[in-house]
Formats: C-alpha cells, structure tokens, sequence
C-alpha cells in the first residue's frame, strides 16, 4: 500500500505502480463517521466539505487523492478518517462551554488519532481504558467498554498535548490577543500549529525522540502536560482497569513509559505497552 | 519589641463592587475586623439603585446613593470611617493582575506607582477599578502608607514547566505570554487554614484547591505551599468553564470563528467572557442554582448538560493535579460554590477513589458554611475540606507583615 499522509507528503513522481492506495484524512468533521472509506470519484465533494476543518492538512489529502485516482484509477483507494472514532462522543465530552448554538453548529470536540485509539480499543478488552498514544503528535483518549468517552484532541488535533509543531492547551484570550495586536489570523493560525510545541521549545524542528533525549524546559514542560492529561482521563473513567502506551517507536519512548508509569505508581492500575504500527494497522481495516 | 496595635483599611474591588474590612491587627495571625461594608452596583445603570452599606459595632447602616465608579465609593467609606472616628493606620489593596511587575505585595512608592501603571492593561477590568481608590486615599489620606497584593503573586513560584506556552519564542517574549494564574490571596488563604486545620505543616502537605466562585472559578495544585500548576492562565478566561466564561477552548476555535463567523477579536472576547458559560449553555442562567433547580424539576437537558459540563471540567482538573503531585493529602473546596454547593462538591468527588477522594455523602450535604467542614469519609486516604475563604483577611495580614518588615528596616536589632 501507498500511504500519503499529509503530515509527512511524500513526492509520488517516484512511484509508477500501485496495488492499493491509502490517505490518511486527520479531521472527518461532520462528513467521515467510519474509519476507513472505499474512495471513488463520487465521494470528492464529502472530502471537499471536510476541507474547513483542517485546510491546511485536509487540503493537502484532498489534492493527494485527485492526483491518485487519476493516476491509478484501476487500483483500490482508501481513506482513513483519524477521527471518526470519535463520532459518538458524548456531549459532555464533545460540548465547549460556548452558547450552545454553537455546538448544534458543529464547534464541538472532534478528537482525532482515532486510528491508533480504536486499535488499541481492540486489543485491549477492558471495561476502562486509558489509551496514550506517545509520538511526535501524542493524545489521550478514555475509553469505556471500547467507547471513547473523553479526549484530549479538540475541534482540531492542535488541543491537547503539546506536538512537534502543535502549541496544545492554551488560553484562549491568547490568540484573540495576538489579533488585537495587529497579526493576522492565518498567521496566528500558523504560527499556533505549525511553529510551535516542541519545534518552538528547541529552536529547532524536533520531535518527541529529540524532546526526550536532553534535559531541560522541553521534556520538563511535556512531562508536566502528559501526567496532567494521563490525570484528567482517569477521573473522567472514575479510574481505569488498564493503562496502555501505544507507541511510534516504542526503543526511543521507552524511558518516557517507565518514567509514566513510575508517576502513577500511587494508583493502583495494570500497564499495557504496545508498539503500534501504523501501516500494519491501516491493513487489518481494509481486509 | 513592641507590640503595636495597627488599624488596617483593606478595599477589595470587584468588577461592580466594592467591598471594605478595616482590621485591628495585634500581630500578623491575629486580625479582628472593626468595621466593615460593602458598596453593590457600583458603575452599574439598572433599574435597582445602587447602594452602600457599613457594619460598625453590631449595627448596620444602609445609604442608597449613585455611586457611578469605585472612586465615589472608596470617598464614601472613608467619610464614614472618619464620622465614626475609626483610626486608619495603613490602606491594603486588591490588584488582580500583577504581570512580570509584582511578584509580591508591595508597599506603595512612587516607584511601585510606576509599575503598578505598567500593570493597567493587564487587567483591563479590574485593576482600573483598584488603582482609582489608590488615587482617592491618597488624596484623602496622604500621610497613611497604602500597599498593593496580587491575585498573580501565589502563583510566583511556578516553574517554567508549569507557566511557559510552547509558542514560538519571538511570540512568548514580544507579548509577554506565559501562564500567570489567579484567585491567590485565596489560595494562600485557604492552604494556610487548611494546614492549622489539619495540624500538618504546610511544607508537608500535597494540596489541589479548588476556588469556585460565582464569577471566575479555578483549581490549583500546591506543594509545600507553593504553587505547581493552575488552570486558569495570561487572562482568568482559561481552565474550568464558568459561569459566563468558556474556559479552555482549542487554540485554533477562536480563529475558526473569525474566518467562518466573521466575529472580531473583540466580539469574541465578548462572547467567550459574557456569554459561554453555564449561561451560555443553559440558554437559562448563569446561576448553578438556577440550573439545578431546573434539571431537577423540569428535566431540562440543556441545565443538565451545562451542570454535568460544568462539574466534569472540574473533576478532569482535580484528577490533572492529583497525578501531576504524585497524589495528593487534601483536596479543598472554597468561595461560594466550593463552599455552599454540596451537588458540586457530590459531582467532582464521585469518580475519584482512584486518588484516595472519597466523600462522606452526609457530612457533605450538610457542611456547615461559616467554618472548615470535613467532609472525606473517615476511612479515605484524602482529606477533603471546605474552607470559606478571607481575601480581606490575606490583604490585612500582608499590610501588618509588610509593615513589620519595614520598621525592622528602618530599626535594625
């Protein structure tokens, strides 16, 4: 399978043949509720819808998947949604304290990095599941009886935890005041995804390896954000039977796990620590 | 040395009040109030008339009067503290917003003036409010030292950890943008009486304390007596949903809305501050009460929703900071939700063993209001209290260390 991920673009000028084509999609919206969609012509205008979402990124999918059914229009074309796993999401997880009008218009919590969620949903069958997915863009998700019923992804995969260029949680009046100041909101929109987290930390671009590698404010301040996500998702489950760790690269995130579940020594809770594999799984959903 | 007797003028300005306690401070733990009062719709153009009202040796008075800004108030309690002959030997003020300015209460100088004037627009609302009574006490009263507190200052110990945006640097350092945090005469207050409560040294004791209040609410972890973390941050709009504010949002949400809804920075400020909340999503009330009252006798989904919004924020927040410290010792409810909202406190707690929080049901619902109320079940490992809050009391007992700090300056032993 070919994967175009608009995080990572790769250059498909190299590549002649294809057997299956795949794309991942990081916001679904309103329009994506499964995780994995058999792709053809006539589905482009959902896709175009999701574009606001995410434009940036789901601009990138949207184009990567007219050049490929165009280019390989004989082979199978998936895509896969990161987050319609959370497309149940119940109220009180998915409302943000705004009129309510405004979630009835869909400004809501869509969650994302559902794809690893759901996976780790079914390797691991029990009644509460905090899942912690450690990687360059990190989340956490509580799952009860499989179900996600929090998230630390927001309307957009920006919330939550700090990423390799993502700010995460921050104050709201922020943004609003770097517009008053004069910049604009694209730039700020910019400057929020795509400048800061652990690349803004480092002064260089870097991901959670570098972070964990030296000493100092970055792995300090994602040590500080991680336990206090860790934190929130147990009380929103009321405690959890299992915490799993999926990782990207389980040997460079080792310690990060052991120094986690150190942490949490108070609570009284089994491990779980996983190596995900993303194209491994991506596979087992269209078989 | 010595030990003088010093009357203590202490105001604390809210956004349309402005409430006055003035001390007789035998020593920095032992403050009795002499007088105290409270102006009510200050700057406010309803259809109630705004009003001042002064309590003085068991007797109260009330004095309806326009009182269109906080300077006319702060003149009418002075002339009544001067009617009454009550001595004044010192004027503590509330600022809620110190910045990088202040990190601690500060007698007033011409120098503290000038960063006090720096810190103006920090707090757009509140600290205006605060400096005009300044100005009349100086005016009135030129020859009694005033010093200011800071809602910021508890929250000084933070580390970089704890306080810095991952935002790209040229931003963090051209705007000045990093976690503050706020409600910290309060938190100072209630972490002290908790450990006198407890008979634990503070340094000893692993706190998350929650200050819910009927305007701003917020919870902050506390080891050692300083401050870990906070939920509220640059502005007092992040963290808990309250009960006009949003709290957190996505980062991205606020530009989403300019670009698709074509609101302003400015609108949205609005929006996110006087219109999200409890009310905004009851469509009903901003009022806790009002809601619970609805969701109890109509069933009415939106209440419930704003309710179970509401307590699961703070819930999230207390778990945050039970794993943040490691577990935690006591968790403390204060201000008049944490304080007299049993269904809160219910609601926060349930859920929450994992971390050793475990109420007891019936001493929760009928915790007295006046005094700590113990309200963990006698076998928990957390101890849970409710601890009415004193900010005027904080303010006092900084004026008399303030005080004593510079006599011993001035006298060296």
């Amino acid at each position: 399978m070919i994967l175009f991920d608009p995080y990572t673009p790769t250059d498909w000028d190299l590549l002649d043949t294809a057997d299956t084509v795949g794309y991942i999609l990081p916001h679904g919206g309103t329009e994506f509720h499964v995780a994995a969609t058999r792709l053809t012509p006539a589905e482009l205008p959902r896709l175009e819808r999701c574009v606001r979402f995410l434009p940036a990124l789901n601009g990138r999918t949207l184009a990567a998947v007219q050049a490929g059914l165009a280019r390989w229009p004989e082979c199978p074309h998936w895509l896969f949604c990161e987050t319609a796993f959370f497309a149940d999401l119940p109220p009180v997880a998915a409302a943000y304290a705004l009129p309510y009008d405004y979630f009835t218009a869909g400004y809501r919590r869509y969650g994302g990095d559902g794809l690893c969620h759901s996976w780790v949903a079914q390797q691991v069958r029990a009644p509460r599941v905090v899942s912690i997915h450690l990687g360059d863009r990190s989340s956490v998700a509580a799952l009860q009886a499989g179900h996600p019923v929090a998230t630390s992804l927001g309307f957009t995969p920006v919330a939550g935890l700090p990423s390799a260029t993502g700010c995460g949680d921050l104050d709201p009046a922020i943004p609003l005041l770097l517009c008053e100041a004069g910049l604009e909101p694209a730039a700020v929109e910019r400057a929020l995804a795509e400048e800061s987290g652990f690349t803004a930390l480092l002064g260089r671009p870097a991901g959670l390896a570098d972070v964990l590698r030296e000493p100092g404010l970055a792995r300090d301040l994602w040590r500080h954000a991680l336990l206090k996500a860790v934190g929130a998702a147990l009380a929103t489950l009321g405690g959890a039977d299992v915490l799993v760790c999926a990782c990207d690269d389980l040997p460079a995130l080792r310690d990060c796990v052991t120094d986690l579940q150190q942490s949490l020594a108070f609570v009284n809770v089994a491990w779980q620590v996983l190596a995900y594999d993303r194209r491994a799984v991506l596979q087992e959903f269209i078989c | 040395m010595a030990r003088r007797v010093l009357n203590i003028l202490v105001f604390n300005c809210g956004s349309s009040s402005l409430n006055y306690k003035l001390f007789t401070a035998s020593g920095p733990e032992s403050l009795t109030v002499t007088v105290y009062g409270k102006a009510h719709r200050v700057g406010v153009h309803g259809t109630e008339p705004a009003f001042i009202e002064h309590h003085y040796h068991g007797a109260a008075q009330k004095q309806v009067v326009p009182l269109p800004d906080h300077r006319t108030a702060a003149a009418l309690v002075l002339r009544y503290l001067q009617d009454v002959a009550a001595p004044v030997d010192a004027i503590g003020h509330r600022f809620v917003h110190g910045g990088p300015h202040f990190q601690r209460s500060a007698l007033l100088t011409p120098e503290t003036l000038t960063r006090l004037e720096a810190c103006l627009p920090l707090a757009p609302i509140h600290n205006p409010n605060s400096m005009s009574v300044i100005h009349e006490c100086r005016a009135a009263l030129p020859a009694v030292p005033e010093y200011v507190t800071f809602d910021t200052a508890f929250h000084a110990p933070l580390r970089p950890a704890a306080y810095t945006y991952p935002l790209p640097a040229v931003l963090r350092e051209r705007y000045g943008l990093r976690k503050y945090g706020f409600h910290g005469l309060s938190y100072q207050f209630v972490t002290r009486e908790a450990a006198r409560f407890l008979g634990v040294p503070l340094a000893d004791l692993r706190l998350v304390a929650c200050h819910l209040g009927t305007g701003g609410s917020s919870v902050a972890a506390v080891a050692g007596g300083c401050s870990v973390d906070t939920t509220m941050g640059y502005s007092p709009l992040a963290g808990l949903m309250m009960s006009t504010r949003t709290g957190d949002l996505d980062p991205l949400l606020p530009l989403y809305l300019m670009r698709e809804r074509g609101l302003t920075p400015a609108q949205l400020e609005q929006l996110f501050n006087k219109q999200s909340g409890l009310l905004g999503i009851s469509g009903l009330s901003s009022d806790l009460r009002d809601l619970l009252r609805r969701r109890d006798e109509t069933g009415d989904e939106r209440a419930a929703l704003a309710i179970a919004l509401y307590i699961q924020r703070l819930k999230q927040a207390i778990g945050a900071y039970a794993v943040l410290l490691g577990g935690l010792d006591a968790l403390l409810f204060t201000d008049d939700i944490g304080v007299q909202n049993w269904q809160v406190r219910a609601g926060a707690c349930d859920g929450l063993a994992w971390c050793g929080v475990v109420l007891d049901e019936a001493a929760n619902r009928t915790a007295p209001t006046d005094r700590i109320a113990v309200l963990n079940a006698s076998t928990a490992p957390v101890r849970i209290l409710s601890v009415p809050t004193d900010e005027e009391r904080v303010i006092g007992m900084e004026g008399v260390a303030l005080l004593a700090a510079q006599e011993n300056q001035h006298d060296p032993l």
